[in-house]
């Protein structure tokens, strides 16, 4: 069971006094997931997370990381092998970036030319211009800069998990959806175990395997975003879904190409063009703006690949992706007899990459990463 | 810390202009030193009544010396005493003494020294033993504080992270909390060493030899002069260090 089970938390209680901030938690997280917490504030996402690491001792029950029970391992060689972004970065003020997110391996007691070497590796994956930003002091930078050296920062002993708290929580949308899909990018390539906590359930639904719904310490669903959309356990998830807009959020997870008409079936063209990579939603939107029933469908080199009206969304007998889609784990419980997610499928942390929705130029000038092409990983 | 700019201000800490204000006091100081015994004429024209203008019971330069030792015994017992008890409350296992420490620092500072140095001469005898117990008391406080704010200053967040990235209680002190925490802690001894310069003539009046020996005197003997030779290289010998500390401290920019 051990080599499915990265994460194991079994009937976990954390209480503060009288109060209960995690009441019986039990969560099971595979190697290459990444899980994200959601739930309103107060509800124990961050405690949960920060007994991971044992920055929080939990009261009760138990917590492994692959098999080994946490409070067996050395609390700060626990932590140094695990990464851990929050939403205030916590970058050390009176350090440079390049002194910031050599931290962990400067612990590690790694040799100089190796930290040097991993340091600058690691401002290139997050599009940090080594010549601009290592000399930087936290305070030159801008939030989601910071953001980037805090990642990083949490990258830099190659741990396998990654804790992160709200990372994205304190950053205007368009630079949050930059690092939303470089994490996207980061993960179909590192393929890290990662915890994320956030409230908005936007983020939750783009960046998860699996979201955990929490709320007054408990988990109340849990599921793939598709699972959620679904079948949403009851009206405190359904409002956590945005309620009225779930029709909305689900196509939001369906991309174009699913859906199209390849070139040749219906060779009719249209004013307006939609991205094979978009999304549903993005795709609804651009007809609602033109008022058009149908699309051109068009690839990252804008050739025309197919067609898209407005029935092809309607008659699909229900909008869950195809089975080719990546595999839901609404048995989370028991993930030890369910394939780790993605890593038998290829394809779907790229076909994800690319659902941006229209804000994609923008995005892509936040992250020059984002910019290259997909098929990057050796 | 070498290169730390949040601390040193400028990476050119050593270029020489920015000694300049230390370097002229200090040569001041000097010329005072050698000139003093010398302004006989100027002096008596202050106070025309004293028998003897100068002060020549020991060489000014011998008492500026004790001065200085004691002050520099002081401080570092203040120092060291005071940061280590700031950090030992500001430890997770220490936290309870906290309101205690604190307390004693400001009792420490609200005693007048006067009265530690009569209280402390039946079990010290004079001289400067009880002198620097007073100063130690006396200086104690700006130490004690300026290391609870500069430690309490450091954002919660920032402290955390560094715990979570697997730092160790040590490590997060050494390499996050002192080094955030030193200018305001270097505040706080400039305050207490500056102070401690001025207050430690106090011990003349129990026979430790310090510049305070012409002012005691001049009191004693009605002797103007000898008061403002001694007020005078007090004075110049706080700027002096003063200005030594200013240097250290970012500069406020
Ligand atoms: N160190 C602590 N001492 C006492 N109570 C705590 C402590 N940390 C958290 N709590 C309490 O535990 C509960 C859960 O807190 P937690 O920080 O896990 O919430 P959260 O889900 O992360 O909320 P948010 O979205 O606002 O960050 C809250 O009621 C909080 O007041
Ligand atoms: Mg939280």
């Amino acid at each position: 069971m051990t080599d499915q089970v990265r994460i194991a938390l079994l009937n976990v209680s954390k209480r503060f006094g009288d109060d209960t901030a995690v009441d019986g938690l039990s969560l099971a997280i595979a190697p290459g997931e990444l899980c994200v917490l959601v739930g309103t504030s107060g509800c124990g996402k961050s405690t949960t997370l920060r007994m991971i690491n044992r920055l929080i001792e939990h009261s009760d029950g138990q917590i492994h990381i692959d098999g080994q029970p946490i409070r067996e391992i050395n609390e700060q060689a626990l932590r140094r092998r695990i990464g851990y972004a929050i939403q205030s970065t916590g970058l050390f003020p009176h350090w440079t970036v390049a002194r910031n997110i050599g931290l962990v391996p400067r612990l590690l007691k790694w040799p100089n030319e190796r930290i040097q070497k991993r340091t600058r590796e690691l401002m290139q994956l997050l599009g940090l211009k080594e010549a601009e930003f290592a000399g930087k002091y936290p305070h030159q930078l801008s939030g989601g800069q910071a953001q980037r050296v805090g990642v990083a920062r949490a990258l830099a002993a190659d741990p396998d998990i990654l804790l992160m708290d709200e990372p994205f929580g304190a950053l205007d949308p368009i630079t949050r959806e930059a690092l939303q899909n470089e994490l996207i990018r980061l993960q179909a390539r590192l393929k890290k175990t990662i915890v994320f906590v956030t409230h908005d359930m936007e983020e939750a639904m783009k960046l998860a395997d699996r979201i955990v719904v929490m709320d007054g310490g408990k988990v109340v669903q849990q599921g793939s975003p598709q699972d959620l959309l679904m079948a949403p356990e009851n009206a405190f998830v359904e409002s956590l879904l945005g309620g009225r807009d779930r029709g909305l959020k689900q196509a939001g997870l369906i991309p174009v190409r699913d859906v199209m008409h390849p070139t040749g079936a219906r060779r009719q063209t249209t004013a307006a063009a939609v991205s094979a990579d978009d999304n549903l939603r993005g795709a609804l939107s651009l007809m609602l703006l033109n008022r058009l029933s149908s699309l051109t469908v068009v690839d990252e080199r804008d050739r025309t690949v197919g067609t898209l009206g407005v029935d092809d969304i309607m008659h699909r007998k229900n909008l869950l992706p195809a089975a080719s889609a990546k595999p839901t784990n609404s048995s989370a419980n028991q993930p030890a007899s369910k394939p780790a997610p993605r890593s038998d499928d290829g394809d779907a942390p790229e076909a994800k990459a690319k659902v941006q929705g229209v804000s994609t130029d923008r995005a892509e000038k936040m992250s020059p990463h984002q910019g290259s092409e997909p098929h990057h990983e050796e | 810390m070498r290169s730390d700019p949040a601390i040193l201000g400028d990476s050119d800490l050593l270029a020489w202009r920015h000694w300049a204000a230390p370097l002229g006091w200090f040569a001041a100081l000097g010329v005072l030193l050698v000139a003093m015994p010398h302004l006989g004429a100027l002096f008596a024209a202050i106070d025309p009544e004293a028998r003897e203008p100068i002060y020549r019971r020991d060489p000014f330069i011998d008492l500026l010396a004790n001065h200085l030792l004691v002050v520099a015994g002081a401080s570092s017992i203040a120092i060291v005493s005071g940061v280590s008890a700031a950090i030992m409350v500001t430890r997770p296992w220490g936290r309870d003494f906290l309101p205690l420490v604190s307390q004693l620092a400001s009792i420490g500072q609200t005693f007048p020294p006067v009265a530690v140095l009569a209280l402390a001469v039946p079990w010290l005898g004079f001289g400067g033993l009880p002198t620097v117990v007073a100063l130690v008391l006396y200086g104690l406080l700006p130490i004690v504080r300026n290391t609870l704010v500069g430690i309490g200053e450091v954002d919660p967040s920032t402290r955390e992270a560094a715990r979570g990235m697997g730092m160790s209680p040590s490590q997060v002190l050494w390499q996050l909390e002192l080094p955030l925490a030193a200018p305001v802690i270097l505040a706080g001894i400039r305050t207490s060493v500056t102070v401690g310069i001025a207050t430690a003539a106090i011990g003349s009046t129990i026979g430790a030899k310090t510049l305070g020996d012409p002012i005691i005197a001049g009191i004693i003997n009605g002797n103007t002069a000898y008061i403002l030779q001694g007020a005078i290289l007090i004075g110049v010998l706080a700027l002096f260090i003063d200005s030594v500390f200013a240097r250290l401290l970012p500069s406020q920019r």
